[in-house]
């Protein structure tokens, strides 16, 4: 005899709450612009050392940062940089009990997504003028 | 010391780090923004003048550790297999450590030359 009801029966608690609340994503996004930086440092640290090889290797340090897919690696990081920074000036308030409820925190989650995109914007700004 | 202890002392060490590191990036941003080096011999007087050369060595070394907080939680989330995980902590630990000595390395011998 087959029962009526199907068991188990799913509940899909997901929908008590957003599918990817902003807070989330700052998180997501924190460790993913942590791993690009990681995964730059090594190349940054090869630039800084050639660029200090004489003024041989400061021209050729120079002319590898002119380049197209370099500049737009060079654009993505400093949006990294940012984004980290405000995302961890973030977390420090939190620490001192600044923002801890969980309106505040999405509104600081919010602020910090919007000022790591200033400064991208700025910088893409700063270099076409 | 203890595991708690242990998570407490990394949970410290990346903020103070991560603050010093924010401070070394506000100074770089105002230097490139405000001041950038035109040419070799003002960039090496920058990189060599001894205020820069040892903020830039514990900015190196900040970076070092928090790299090392940060990915090493990642990993611990995300790889579940034993063997690929200490392989993987292995790796990040040698890259992290030959990228240390590599950018001291580069700050020593502008200082000399």
């Amino acid at each position: 005899m087959q029962s009526k009801t199907q068991r188990p029966v799913f509940l899909d608690l997901q929908i008590l709450t957003p599918r990817l609340p902003l807070v989330a994503i700052l998180s997501i996004l924190n460790r993913a612009t942590g791993v690009l930086m990681f995964l730059s440092a090594p190349v940054l640290i090869w630039l800084l050392g050639v660029s200090l090889d004489g003024p041989a290797g400061f021209a050729r340090a120079t002319d590898f940062l002119d380049g197209i897919l370099v500049q737009l690696w060079l654009f993505v990081l400093i949006w990294a940089v940012a984004h980290h920074m405000f995302a961890g000036i973030r977390f420090l308030l939190i620490d001192i009990d600044v923002g801890v409820e969980l309106e505040q925190a999405r509104k600081s989650a919010l602020w910090v997504l919007v000022a790591g995109g200033a400064v991208a914007a700025i910088t893409l700004i700063g270099v076409m003028l | 010391m203890s595991r708690q202890a242990a998570g407490m002392r990394a949970w410290i060490l990346q903020r103070i780090t991560g603050a010093y590191i924010a401070l070394f990036v506000i100074y770089l941003a105002g230097l490139f923004t405000f001041a950038a080096p035109s040419g070799y011999a003002e960039w090496r007087d920058v990189v060599a003048s001894p205020g820069v050369v040892i903020t830039a060595m514990l900015f190196f070394l900040a970076v070092l550790l928090h790299a090392w907080v940060g990915i090493r939680d990642i990993l611990i989330d995300y790889v579940h297999h034993a063997g690929l995980r200490l392989a993987g902590l292995v790796l990040v630990a040698l890259v992290l450590l030959g990228s240390g000595i590599w950018a001291a390395k580069i700050l020593l011998l502008t200082v000399h030359s």
